[in-house]
């Protein structure tokens, strides 16, 4: 038996050259960096940006670690469609640090209030409320957690190399771009270092790719014309199940409001906007669509009233005198959308008028061309 | 545990040395251990589920040997109706209330369904029968009861075919059992190439279909192509699901020494509907018809054409129910019993048509059409298997037929096949298919699976590090659980 083992083992030794070009990935993508040290190399070079392509941690850790370190009175949090949000949008911007990706699921909210130390600073909470966030049931108790480096390492390695070998063979990055982006810059993780796109310190994130796309209307039409195809498809079910979800969402958001009122936290709550087409679509589809745009926020509206909080809802980007053409994607909008979000709000809202200076954004806003923010 | 999670890559290894480490006399308790341990590592508490019916089993087995006539065929009832009792509790219960419930509305019977909300035991009707083939042969004199409890225990619960097969026969299986097996470096080999093979199937055909086509059947799209090719790319994810587990547990169990039967052998090559379930799951399809059809059809009174009918539409729609408590599984089996029953009708008109056309000369040509038929029939019955209910499959089907007249849309059909897994694992996907297919082809024409043996060293390791670098470079290693555990 022990020759058969061992000739297991001589036939497994070539097999292990695979994973060479993914150990590399790693090291020289600077994947393997935790959490924490995330944190720490941005505080040391404030220009760091991170995006991870193969490290298994969400932003969750991230984002707790970064609001943890930075202690801020203000705080974005929700979906990918608050990471828009930047200090520079603030009177104080070292007051503001953007938890967004940490609150995909009403569970993920709870979590993260929950994580604030009892001496937290923070005051307000500007919780965006995805249409995700409401009617989908997410399992990220999972994501919360950062795996220890070693576990890390192997997900990576030996888990997701076959990604690495497809992004490479895509032409999407090659080794010795990698290995020179990594001697000059302090970014960390692949996206970070091949693409430009990442989490500013601040926990903002920065678009540099779809800054420089020269076809981005072109790309974004695309992807909208995409999203209306895919509503146009009828379901088959006779009931839809995410009426359900969303009751339970609704009742966990009005705990996770009283758990903030008793913590002294205001939330105000948005709902982000839609490129018209993708908003016409859901109208015309009705159902559960349509409801999200109509009675949802009025539920909302009345839900966050209860508690003594505000609520907007953008989701027509007409309400905030938005342009559409300040998407980066079918559903993301760029961060001078997100500006012009803001000087909406803030010019309705007792509780931002004092953290947010109007004028200075309005200013901040003429002197902007195109569709994202100089910083 | 599942036979593509780490915990089996380390679990097995650790089985494999300590069985041929540890003294013969202790083989069999290594192995019940490990087959508990396996087991409990899905939901603990139903092992004592398990092993209340191989007690009852093992006792009434014995009990039954020592009677005749009525005594006998009581100890059998009970034995009988104990594991499908079990059966029909955990799987039937919330099936046969609802409907009860709904058949209640229709005639207004006031009627409140009582439903249970329980976890159906890992591989139930996997060991279920298993046990039933045990209690019948003894029954029926073509075995002697086993005499001691730990041997039978492990015959039950073997942990390479503990929760989906293949349904041993005691015949095959307690005699190995009651066997010293000394390690064999050839069999060894054999059996590591199997699983292989089986990790092959399961990593990277079945599970990267599934990342294809569980978001398509979440939201269907409407055109006829795409439609055809969801059924075709799902028959295929089902086979190599299916079979790549029993390939997995076979190897394993070839590597201890122990040999399990054959499952499968290329069913999508059939030039019939009755050869196909000769090749498909053959280990449920003889079961069923040794103790469930023969019985039903030549048991008893006289044997007619009409009696064999029904039989066999009866045997067909009960393998769909084992499938599942759903109609979608009952219209499944169903399907089969009429294509059996269509095929058997009208054999003799398909011989004469064969004779007048001559299609004897066309002989390739008339069986790569008998074949292609095969497939669409199976092909079609497997969207009642897969879809969540049966009005779901009725638009399925009748969406791909009625938009067939909106064309063609070759670019379309690609970009919505490889939305969600990208153009390189689609091909790669398409391209292990074919292999497959070769492979197989190979293996039949050769009449063994491991034809490769008689080839030179290089090519046969060539071979190997083909096998291990797909799936190492292509498997889909989420936590994708095999379709047939819910069985």
């Amino acid at each position: 038996m022990l020759l058969f083992l061992r000739k297991i083992i001589l036939f497994s030794l070539p097999l292990s050259l695979l994973f060479v070009f993914p150990a590399l990935v790693v090291y020289f993508g600077r994947e393997y960096v935790s959490a924490s040290d995330v944190v720490e190399i941005q505080k040391k070079f404030p220009k760091t940006l991170m995006s991870f392509a193969y490290n298994p941690t969400s932003f969750v850790p991230y984002k707790i670690a970064l609001v943890q370190d930075k202690n801020p009175t203000i705080v974005a949090l929700g979906t990918s469609r608050v990471f828009q949000i930047r200090k520079e949008f603030f009177i104080d911007p070292d007051s503001f640090a953007n938890a967004g990706g940490a609150g995909r699921s009403l569970d993920d909210i709870t979590y993260f209030v929950q994580q604030l130390p009892s001496d937290t600073k923070v005051k307000v909470i500007i919780l965006g409320l995805d249409n995700e966030t409401l009617f989908e049931k997410f399992e990220s108790k999972h994501f919360r957690v950062e795996e220890p480096f070693a576990v890390r390492s192997f997900d990576m390695i030996a888990l997701t190399s076959r990604r690495m070998y497809l992004d490479y063979l895509a032409h999407k990055f090659n080794l010795s771009q990698l290995r020179h982006a990594s001697a000059s810059t302090t970014n960390v993780g692949l996206v970070a270092l091949i693409n430009g796109d990442g989490f500013r310190p601040d926990g903002s994130y920065k678009y540099t790719q779809s800054e420089s796309n020269q076809r981005l209307q072109e790309d974004v039409q695309a992807d909208i014309q995409k999203t209306v195809k895919e509503l146009q498809v009828k379901s088959l079910q006779s009931e839809d199940p995410r009426y359900k979800e969303l009751a339970t969402n609704m009742q966990k958001l009005s705990v996770v409001l009283d758990m903030c009122k008793k913590r002294g936290i205001t939330v105000i709550g948005f709902t982000p906007p839609y490129p018209k087409a993708i908003y016409n679509s859901m109208i015309d589809k009705g159902g559960f669509e349509k409801d999200l745009l109509v009675t949802v926020p009025l539920q909302l509206q009345t839900l966050f009233s209860e508690h003594g909080d505000q609520f907007f809802d953008l989701s027509l980007v007409d309400t905030f005198k938005g342009n559409e053409h300040e998407f980066v994607d079918a559903v993301h909008g760029s961060d001078v959308m997100y500006l012009r979000m803001m000087i909406y709000m803030a010019s309705n809202s007792s509780t931002l008028k004092g953290l947010v200076d109007v004028e200075h954004l309005k200013k901040m806003l003429a002197n902007t061309q195109g569709a994202f923010l100089p910083f | 545990m599942l036979f593509n999670s780490l915990s089996f890559a380390v679990f097995f290894p650790t089985v494999f040395i300590a069985y041929y480490l540890v003294p013969s006399r202790f083989k069999n308790v290594l192995l019940l251990i490990a087959s508990c341990f396996f087991y409990m590592m899905f939901v603990p508490k139903y092992i004592l589920i398990l092993f209340a019916l191989i007690t009852a089993d093992f006792y009434l087995a014995q009990a039954l040997e020592k009677r005749e006539g009525l005594q006998r065929k009581l100890f059998l009832a009970v034995s009988v109706v104990a594991n499908l009792g079990t059966l029909i509790f955990f799987r039937y219960f919330n099936f046969l209330n609802e409907n009860i419930a709904l058949l209640a509305h229709v005639i207004h019977w006031n009627y409140s369904p009582l439903l249970l909300s329980i976890a159906l035991p890992l591989g139930l009707s996997f060991h279920v029968f298993q046990s039933l083939s045990y209690v019948i042969e003894v029954y029926r004199k073509k075995y002697v009861s086993e005499k001691n409890y730990l041997t039978y225990a492990l015959y039950v619960m073997f942990f390479p075919q503990l929760v989906a097969g293949p349904i041993e026969r005691p015949q095959h299986l307690l005699p190995q059992l009651n066997t010293v097996h000394t390690f064999d470096a050839s069999l060894a080999r054999r059996g590591l190439e199997r699983m292989l093979w089986g990790f092959f199937k399961k990593l990277v055909i079945a599970d990267q279909l599934a990342q294809i086509i569980n978001p398509l059947y979440a939201n269907l799209p409407q055109e006829s192509l795409t439609l055809i090719a969801i059924a075709i790319l799902f028959s295929y994810q089902l086979y190599c699901d299916f079979s790549g587990y029993s390939d997995i547990a076979i190897g394993s169990a070839m590597m201890l020494g122990y040999s399990l039967s054959e499952n499968f052998n290329r069913p999508y090559a059939s030039r019939s509907v009755g050869e196909f379930w000769r090749r498909w799951h053959m280990s449920l399809s003889n079961w069923l018809r040794d103790y469930l059809y023969y019985p039903l059809a030549l048991g008893f009174g006289k044997v007619s054409k009409g009696r064999l009918y029904i039989s066999l539409f009866v045997t067909f729609v009960l393998i769909g129910l084992w499938h599942g408590a759903n109609w979608t599984f009952a219209v499944f089996g169903a399907m089969q019993g009429i294509y059996l029953i269509v095929g058997s009708v009208t054999e003799k008109a398909r011989k004469k048509l064969h004779a007048v056309l001559r299609l004897e000369k066309v002989q390739t040509l008339h069986h790569f059409f008998q074949t292609l038929v095969v497939f669409c029939l199976i092909s079609l019955s497997f969207i009642f298997f897969r879809s969540e209910t049966v009005e779901k499959a009725w638009w399925f089907i009748t969406t791909m037929v009625s938009s067939f007249h909106s064309g063609f849309g070759v670019r379309a059909l690609l970009s919505t096949l490889t939305a969600h897994t990208g153009n390189i694992v689609f091909y790669i996907v398409i391209l292990s298919i074919i292999l497959m297919e070769v492979f197989q082809y190979m293996q039949e024409t050769k009449k063994t699976f491991y034809f490769l043996d008689a080839r030179p060293r290089a090519l046969r390791y060539g071979w190997y590090y083909l096998l291990a670098s797909f799936i190492l470079m292509f498997g889909y290693f989420g936590a994708q659980s095999f379709i047939y555990f819910q069985f």
